[in-house]
């Protein structure tokens, strides 16, 4: 088992800066997940630490000891590819088999008992004399973890392992690995794209844009206590809701709406003198939509509410998602999406009375995308829903 | 009864289920099909006739029952029998041998790093566009000046198993090898370019040297391969010319190469014998035609894969 100390970890391809200065302390036994859209470094990073890759700066260690330099099959990791990389002229126990030969220290018999008693844990004996080709999807991915697990490795490392399977079939999958990875206790660096599988999968996760690391942080923390904009957006589904303004007089001033703050987030907004730029950031489960005539039952709620026009509604049909525009509005998509209960009967071209409510909102800096103030995680009036 | 069973055909049918253009390309492929295959069959027919018979018919009319007969083949076979027992033993290992030091070249500048291998891929280039006439001078003055590898060897022939001259098979085997391995590199490279990079990076995590993932992996995953390069590069060495005369010179040598031989049978100062020619020049090329026979299904496989 190892740690993985990662600085100042930087990969240059040319002119090209695929990773740039990123430190990541992962403990032993550790979830970790890598995510970020294409091109952001996070498959970069994996091949670095997996050794199949160079670093240009930096060091990646494994425990106390400096990977830097020690070739892949030094390092004692596996990995687990996205295109699965199962040898199509071996059956699956080869395959399995494959990987365990340079194992010191394993008689024959062994090896093949080995084979077996994964096999048992993932659920493929009755595959073992099969070919790659005559699998599905799904098996081929099993065989794939298994034959890193066969290994016993310090470090697992996955590259989007579960990619190229279905909906359905993913989330069956993930499920399945946390509980496998839980049950085996090896550190676990994992690459995805799907902030969904980030989300559900990762003890941390590490969001990673440009090369640049964003935060990293537990999801949760990730969801509630976003760094900056692009960490907002990026997890979530549907994604924040982001409104364009100024500071004005102690609130957020755009052309179709004035919204007031309260001492809480001014006081956040300390340093920041009046005029500059912000960004308004609510979660769609956090917008409020209200009866009517509902509307004005206290003068603080009076504040934080607008009229919109609904214009799409999504029946998901445990919520519905709605799309709102402001009654003005010049812009050809939605300004806002809310999710309200599935129960409730919201119909296109009608309008409603839009509570943001102050305590859930994020309010960013819009030039650097930085993070000003961020939701509260408890108030009361998050049980508000009509 | 004849003339019900004609009536009953949907002529009309199969004309309008046949637009203009698709008839156009059956017209233009049945003409290219009769062009490329009338001197085939001219050829074949000219073997089997007598003298009179090639005199007294057209080349791709069938001869009369008179006019066939089957001792062009048999003279043929006669004169080219030894000769192309030397091209087989000299084809066959040339192409074996640079098959699999071209598999293992195209492996090393493909899926191995180094630093330097785009200078040795540009020298298998410009190998693969050396012309065949500008390398014969050298050719002939290494392998009997500078290098006389095949008087060397002729301690061996004193075995008495062969004949001194049947020594200077080897160099020309390793002048083919050394002139085949530019374009079968090339030709793998092609494929092992795309094949995944994911087996090579996966099997070295696994901590795999890079002899075993070449064995166990790259190999048997070339087995399409194989079949497409043995066909072409056999064919190529098998029927080449220049190198023969180069290096073994006479027709009249027992080392002689099928080539060699081919190129004087049925011709001599009292005419040229069209039905032995033909004869010789259809058990010549028996081989090679064997070889697509038996490999064809291997060699389409091969070219869907591998794109070569």
């Amino acid at each position: 088992m190892a740690n993985i100390t990662i600085e100042t970890l930087t990969k240059r391809f040319d002119d090209v800066v695929a990773v740039d200065d990123v430190n990541v302390d992962i403990e032993d036994g550790e979830f970790l997940v890598l995510v970020g859209p294409s091109g952001c470094g996070k498959t970069t990073t994996l091949r670095m630490i997996a050794g199949l890759e160079t670093p240009s700066d930096g060091e990646i260690r494994f425990g106390e000891q400096l990977m830097n330099y020690r070739t892949p099959q030094n390092r004692d990791v596996a990995m687990v590819f996205q295109d699965y990389a199962l040898y199509p002229h071996m059956t699956v126990r080869g395959n399995m088999k494959f990987g365990l030969e340079e194992e010191p220290g394993f008689t024959d018999e062994e090896r093949e008992q080995r084979v077996e008693e994964v096999a048992e844990l993932l659920d493929i004996s009755e595959l073992l004399d099969r070919r790659p080709e005559e699998l599905s999807g799904g098996q081929q991915q099993r065989v794939a973890l298994g034959r890193a697990i066969v290994r016993d490795p310090e470090v697992f490392l996955m590259d989007e392992p579960l990619s190229n399977l279905d909906a359905k079939l993913r989330a069956q999958m993930r499920t399945e690995l946390q509980q496998l990875q839980e049950q085996l206790g090896v550190t676990t660096v994992y690459v995805t794209h799907d902030q969904t599988e980030a989300m559900t999968m990762s003890d941390r996760m590490v969001v990673m844009n440009d090369g640049i690391l964003q935060q990293v942080g537990e999801p949760l923390e990730l969801y509630h206590e976003p760094n900056n904009v692009f960490v907002a957006e990026f997890i979530g589904e549907p994604s924040m809701n982001f409104l364009d303004g100024t500071y004005e007089d102690d609130g957020f001033v755009s052309e179709q709406l004035t919204y007031p703050f309260d001492a809480r987030i001014t006081e956040a907004l300390d340093g920041v003198s009046p005029g500059s730029e912000l960004r308004l950031g609510i979660r769609p489960e956090d917008v409020d939509l209200l009866e009517s005539d509902a509307g004005s039952e206290d003068a603080v709620r009076e504040d934080h509410t607008i009229e919109m026009n609904v214009t799409v509604v999504e029946p998901m049909g445990n919520e519905n998602v709605v799309h709102l525009k402001f009654p003005d509005s010049s812009s050809t998509t939605e300004d806002l999406m809310a999710i309200v209960d599935g129960m409730r009967q919201i119909d296109a071209g009608t309008s409603v009375t839009v509570h943001i409510p102050p305590e859930a909102v994020h309010v960013f800096e819009s030039a650097s995308g930085d993070a000003l103030h961020n939701r509260q995680l408890e108030y009361e009036g998050q049980a508000v829903r009509i | 009864m004849a003339r019900d069973s004609l009536a009953d055909i949907d002529v009309a049918g199969i004309v309008n289920g046949m637009d203009h253009r698709r008839l156009g390309i059956y017209i233009v492929v049945t003409l290219f099909i009769a062009f490329f295959l009338a001197p085939l069959e001219a050829g074949i027919l000219t073997a089997i006739k007598t003298d009179a018979s090639i005199a007294q018919t057209v080349p791709f009319l069938p001869p009369g029952t008179d006019g066939a007969t089957a001792e062009n083949i048999g003279t043929a076979y006669g004169q080219l029998q030894s000769s192309i027992i030397n091209s087989l033993v000299m084809a066959i290992p040339a192409t074996l041998i640079t098959i699999v030091l071209a598999s293992m070249a195209a492996f090393g500048l493909t899926m191995v790093d180094w630093r330097g291998q785009v200078g040795i891929l540009v020298l298998f280039l410009i190998g693969v566009f050396v012309p065949y006439q500008a390398v014969i001078i050298p050719v002939d003055k290494f392998w009997y000046q500078v290098f006389p590898l095949a008087q060397m060897l002729e301690p061996v022939a004193r075995l008495k198993l062969v004949e001194p001259e049947h020594m200077l098979l080897v160099p020309l085997t390793i002048t083919h090898i050394a002139y085949g391995i530019p374009i079968v590199t090339i030709l793998f490279r092609g494929y092992y370019q795309s094949m995944p990079q994911s087996f090579v990076e996966a099997a070295k995590i696994d901590g795999k040297s890079l002899t075993s993932i070449y064995t166990d992996i790259v190999l048997p995953l070339s087995k399409p391969m194989f079949g497409v390069v043995f066909i072409y590069q056999f064919t190529q060495i098998y029927n080449e010319f220049l190198f023969s005369l180069t290096i073994i010179k006479y027709a009249d040598s027992t080392a002689a190469t099928m080539t060699l031989v081919l190129s004087g049978i049925g011709a001599s100062i009292s005419g040229i014998d069209y039905g032995l020619r033909m004869a010789a020049a259809f058990l010549a090329a028996l081989p090679t035609l064997l070889l697509y026979i038996a490999f064809s299904e291997q060699f389409a496989k091969g070219l869907q894969t591998g794109g070569a």
